[in-house]
């Protein structure tokens, strides 16, 4: 097929949502076949994967064509079969219709413009046995050499469906539509921030007209993005009748109860998740639960019961799955690490929870480990990495002969990004707030130690390796000396990256380069900032692996790395002056990624500081303390921070408060609603950083150059 | 029976060698006409040179500011934004064996859009770029004089030498030249 590339991503982007309702209907099918049906299933069943067949082979793919056509052949031959051989063929087909999901939920997460060609041999494998030849097993209606399409004349007749009720209201789009809607709006929103700014001082009806398109951009970038969001029911379809099929191939009893059916996420993420709790039900059916004469025995009930929950927080996507069966058998985990690895006595020390964590993390590494726990390992393994690989996290929880469960959480929105905005080695650069574990302000004499094996940063109760981001990055050293650490965790272990300086977490949509910046590279995706400077959004876990082997590369003799800044006046904490006292900040943040940033800035500057979540909250916390300042965000629910200025400046009690605004919003017309509500500076989330933090302080009299108890209002 | 004749058409090294060999085979019998071809011109190096119109998804007049992306192999590689795109920026000049442009005279230079096997990338050239129609003299194997590096598809009757697309996408996609 001879397209250009834009045309075929979009095609690819069809076939991927015409294959995932195909295997919906062909998972459905089967299981009726599987219950005895034959007749009209079994020609739904070859229908659908005819039509499945001619998608594949219109986009080229070849051998998947080849392996549906197989999968046919083998269908067809159901209704000739009896008994074992029945079953068998049953097995077969069961087993390439799950392959065939996770090759299509690969291409989908993934963004792949091929089907994975590993997944069609294993498809091809799968579909092998059985004594018969495929041309034996009767003819498949419409069948043609892999590779072509069906013609008009050889497409099966359309099946009538009914019409579902408010079908007249929707619209069914390609997901890469939207994708590139989103993207569109992204960039219509920055562009229009870029306008504002250049009109920045031009009043009247052309400065009215742009904050009207500014709100329009920002509304329209809000609704495609709530575009792309779906019900969790989607992961969980079909669910309940593969539990109560293994559950009966099993002879055993379950219970299955689902919460969070109607929690929205993204599509990709649903797609991604979808396969782990699959894997992690079948994991608690097989080998969890016991049978109902084994759980009589032990004085349970006979049947189990295994619940799933699907919750959102924090920007993730958390889902639990839990069994009330025996547990995993941590003894045999924590066994086979000691065998495997090389510290003992500190295994033979950890809580169980870490036990099985480092077991997930690096079971399935060797045979005798899974075969130790009764093949749970491999299960826990392979869902550790799915959630690894789609950015998120895993942990599990057992207790022996009581039951376990297994959490893991994935990014709630995979398309927008909640970035750190750092600097290192003179680039503009974002680390995901996702991985990133805590920053630390550097000094030269305490937490950073150079010794033998390079420099270390003592974070919280680890010793880390320290690399600077710059040399991780092959990039030059910064000139003026690196003043923050961030710790970031990866499957290797934690690592310190020290950075010239920090500065806003902002959501960015990052663009994958070809051949530059993508999935798999030291560069994740490309944005723009509202100046136009060029973000390049870091891929968190090849970033630990690069530094971990940056720390470990030998140093040239006689090379140092970039010198620590010593804390100059401007950010020294107030507590190291002699006599001053810690300062007390109220902070006004509703997203919990930039409060926590901001905290650490403002702790590491010596102030105490108390979080709040909105306008309304943060008017109760200062009116349980007066504070030193206030720093505030603008846009927050029940009462944003324009709003909470003018409420301070209404109160005689707090009327001289030094107010902060801290907001993306770099035009005029923000600056002067600042300024009527009272608001003592105004800093720009884009452009902000420890030192802006520092110089705004001293300029409105709070910070630690001011020797007054309380900041005069500038 | 009189063979089959053969319009040759424009394409890359590997397509016109096969089809020489048909001729010499006697397979085919070289057509008389040649072939218009719709190009965009470009110099390299003050060389006249084009490539096929067909293979340009998109020719920008000035490609503007570069950013250089670290990749993991420890070579970085630059980008630039083209309709709030971000595309991957290959020099022509670097590539065929001249001295490589500074991030200034990228940003000025212009740049034809190509699709490549991973997607979308640009290449830096020298202008002026213009569209033009050019009549395709037939050549396989020849090099551009003085830069052995570059493949040619061939050379047109102006004079200009046919930058080989397929040799030109590869390099800016950042695979190897086919």
């Amino acid at each position: 097929m001879s397209v250009d590339a834009a045309t075929r991503s979009r095609l690819v982007g069809l076939f991927v949502a015409e294959a995932e309702e195909a295997l919906r209907e062909l998972g459905a099918t089967h299981r009726r076949l599987a219950d005895g049906s034959v007749g009209e299933d079994l020609r739904v069943f070859g229908r659908t994967a005819h039509g499945l067949k001619g998608a594949a082979a219109a986009l080229g793919f070849r051998p998947l064509a080849h392996v549906i056509h197989r999968l046919e052949e083998v269908s067809l031959g159901l209704a000739s079969s009896q008994g074992p051989a029945r079953e068998e063929r049953h097995g077969r087909l069961a087993l390439a219709l799950e392959l065939l999901d996770q090759g299509v939920a690969h291409m989908a997460v993934a963004g792949l413009s091929s089907f994975p060609a590993g997944v069609t041999e294993a498809i091809a494998r799968a579909l092998e046995g059985g004594d018969e030849a495929g041309a034996a097993e009767g003819t498949v209606a419409g069948s043609r050499p892999a590779g072509t399409t069906p013609g008009p004349a050889e497409a099966p007749a359309p099946v009538p469906a009914p019409v579902p009720e408010g079908a007249a209201e929707r619209l069914s789009v390609p997901a890469i539509d939207v994708d590139e809607a989103l993207r569109l709006a992204a960039s219509l929103a920055r562009a229009v921030a870029q306008l504002q700014g250049s009109l920045a001082g031009v009043d009247g009806p052309l400065a009215g007209a742009t904050q009207g398109l500014a709100a329009r951009a920002e509304r329209l970038e809000s609704i495609i993005a709530g575009l792309r969001l779906l019900p969790a029911e989607v992961a969980l379809t079909g669910l309940r009748e593969e539990v109560e099929a293994l559950a009966s191939a099993l002879g055993k009893q379950v219970v299955l109860s689902v919460e969070g059916r109607e929690v929205r996420a993204d599509r990709r993420t649903l797609q991604a998740a979808r396969g782990t709790l699959r894997h992690l039900v079948r994991n608690s059916v097989d080998h969890g639960i016991e049978t109902p004469a084994a759980r009589r025995a032990a004085g349970k009930p006979p049947a189990g019961i295994l619940s799933l929950r699907v919750s959102s927080a924090e920007g993730a996507l958390q889902v639990t799955v839990a069994d009330d069966g025996a547990g995993f058998d941590v003894a045999a985990a924590r066994e086979a690490l000691v065998r495997s690895g090389d510290d003992a006595a500190r295994i033979l020390a950890m809580p169980e929870a870490e036990v099985l964590a480092r077991f997930a993390a690096e079971g399935g590494s060797t045979r005798r480990q899974v075969t130790e726990v009764s093949g749970r390992g491999l299960g826990l393994s392979a869902v550790a990495a799915m959630a690894r690989n789609a950015g998120g996290t895993f942990s599990v929880r057992s207790e022996p002969g009581h039951g376990s469960a297994v959490t893991f959480a994935l990014p709630l929105d995979v398309y927008s990004v909640e970035a750190l905005v750092v600097w290192a080695g003179e680039r503009t650069l974002g680390i995901p707030v996702q991985a990133l574990e805590r920053t630390v302000l550097l000094h030269a004499r305490d937490q950073a130690v150079s010794g033998p094996t390079g420099r270390t940063l003592a974070a919280g109760e680890s010793i880390v390796p320290l690399i600077g981001l710059a040399e991780t990055l092959g990039l030059e050293a910064d000139p003026g000396g690196e003043r923050f650490a961030l710790v970031l965790h990866g499957a290797e272990g934690a690592v310190a990256l020290a950075v010239a300086d920090i500065g806003a977490v902002m959501a960015v949509v990052p663009s994958p380069v070809p051949g530059a910046a993508g999935a798999g590279a030291l560069v994740a995706g490309l944005a723009r900032l509202a100046d136009g400077t060029t973000l390049q959004v870091l891929d968190p876990r090849g970033l630990v692996v690069a530094a971990r082997a940056a720390a470990r590369r030998p140093r040239p003799h006689g090379q140092q790395p970039a010198p620590v800044q010593p804390a100059d006046a401007a950010v020294m904490r107030p507590e190291q002056a002699p006599g001053r006292a810690r300062r007390d900040v109220v902070l006004a943040e509703d997203s919990l990624a930039t409060r926590e940033v901001l905290r650490v800035l403002l702790e590491e500057q010596g102030f105490v500081v108390r979080l709040a979540a909105d306008g309304e909250e943060a008017l109760a916390r200062i009116r349980e303390r007066l504070p030193d300042v206030v720093v505030t965000d603008v846009n927050m629910p029940r009462r944003d921070g324009l709003s909470l200025t003018r409420a301070i400046r209404a109160d005689p009690a707090m009327a001289r408060l030094p107010v902060i605004l801290l907001t993306s919003q770099d035009d005029q017309s923000s600056r002067t609603a600042g300024a009527s509500a009272g608001a003592d500076a105004y800093l720009v989330k884009s452009r902000f950083g420890a030192a802006v933090l520092a110089t705004t302080l001293a300029r409105i009299g709070v910070g630690p150059a001011s020797g007054s108890e309380a900041g005069q209002p500038a | 029976m009189r063979p089959p004749r053969l319009f040759v058409e424009p394409g890359d090294e590997a397509r016109l060698t096969s089809q020489a060999r048909a001729v010499a085979r006697g397979a085919v019998a070289l057509a008389e006409e040649r072939v218009t071809v719709a190009v965009v011109t470009l110099t390299l190096g003050g060389r006249a040179c084009a490539v096929e119109a067909s293979a340009v998804e998109r020719a920008v007049a000035r490609l503007g500011p570069t950013a250089s992306v670290p990749q993991a192999s420890g070579v970085a590689r630059l980008i630039a934004w083209v309709d709030e795109q971000p595309v991957a920026v290959t020099d022509l000049a670097a590539l065929a064996g001249l001295p490589p442009r500074s991030a200034a005279a990228l940003a000025r230079a212009p740049a034809l859009l190509l699709a490549t096997p991973a997607g979308t990338a640009a290449v830096a050239v020298e202008g002026p770029i213009e569209l033009a129609e050019d009549r395709l003299e037939l050549v396989a194997g020849q090099a551009l004089e003085g830069l052995p590096g570059v493949r040619l598809a061939g050379r047109l009757e102006g004079g200009a030498a046919l930058l080989a697309a397929s040799w030109l996408a590869a390099c800016a996609g950042g695979g190897p030249a086919p």
